[in-house]
């Protein structure tokens, strides 16, 4: 096949693509959903088949702007009905209360006590110092959040204050 | 809104460019798949036995059965299944396509012409 058909066919998808995709909106890849990486494999397909000229130009755009669109329409239904969030992204579920895991919370995000254990280790938190995590909550895009208890968080300016000034 | 309306424009766009290239410009292969890739793919459909998305590279429908007297014609499991152009011009091209597999290699020859794409006359 003509090296030169192939470039240009690459150029055309590729500008199409980061038009269509800007369009649909900005999110950084870590914040990246399940849905998200979905939709990105499928465009990552739709676009070999273009550019080994298995498909025409028109039916790539066709199938390129309808899975944008069903994203765009998606994100602004969630944005105007916000009741329908848990249900497109999921929610965040609480994996770490005070110390002690949810084992069944665990289980339903299909995670164990080392790939929790992992997690805070990334927030600095060592197994022997669960006990400062208030709340752990594994966010949609499955990282952690933590939530430390009032005596586990670093010191700030107003509580030198109150330890300086007499009571 | 804004951005379903840049979506649907950016489609507009693209499509007015193929249409411009294929009819205004007569391209045969950069916006439509040029007679090999159509031929490629009609018998790659053919020997995984996908008859209906075989149909779709056909001017006219063939039934099932002759479809699958091609498939036994071109072997069983083919590894490996590579067309070329034989000759062409803007409305009529003919393509040859190797089908290579543990029992040997076959080949076998399609004439296409263009009516909005390249499609497979016999």
């Amino acid at each position: 096949m003509d090296v030169g058909r192939i470039a240009v066919r690459a150029l055309i998808a590729y500008a199409y693509l980061l038009f269509t995709t800007r369009a649909s909106g900005k999110r950084a890849v870590s914040q990246a959903t399940p849905v998200d990486l979905i939709v990105s494999l499928i465009l990552g397909d739709v676009i070999d088949d273009f550019l080994w000229a298995e498909v025409s130009a028109a039916k790539f755009g066709v199938a390129v702007a309808s899975i944008v669109l069903c994203e765009v329409v998606v994100k602004l239904a969630v944005h105007r009905w916000p009741r329908l969030l848990p249900v497109v992204q999921g929610s965040p579920v609480l994996v770490l209360r005070d110390g002690t895991e949810d084992g069944d919370a665990l289980r339903g995000e299909q995670m164990n006590e080392g790939d929790l254990a992992h997690l805070l280790r990334q927030n600095g938190i060592p197994r022997e110092r669960w006990s400062d995590v208030h709340l752990a909550f594994v966010e949609t895009d499955h990282h952690l959040s933590v939530i430390r208890t009032p005596e586990a968080e670093p010191a700030r300016k107003e509580d030198a204050w109150r330890v300086s000034s007499p009571s | 809104m804004a951005r379903l309306l840049a979506i649907v424009t950016a489609l507009a766009v693209l499509l007015g460019a193929a249409a411009l290239a294929v009819h205004a410009l007569e391209d045969r292969e950069l916006m439509v798949p040029p007679p090999d890739a159509v031929a490629e793919a009609f018998v790659r459909e053919v020997v995984t036995g996908r008859y209906a998305r075989a149909r779709e590279y056909l001017a006219e429908p063939l039934p099932d059965q002759e479809l699958r007297t091609l498939r036994q014609s071109l072997g069983e499991d083919p590894t490996e299944v590579e067309a070329e152009v034989v000759a062409r011009n803007d409305r009529q091209a003919l393509a040859n396509v190797r089908v290579s597999g543990g029992q040997g290699s076959a080949a076998v020859a399609f004439a296409l012409e263009f009516e909005e794409e390249w499609k497979i006359v016999r």
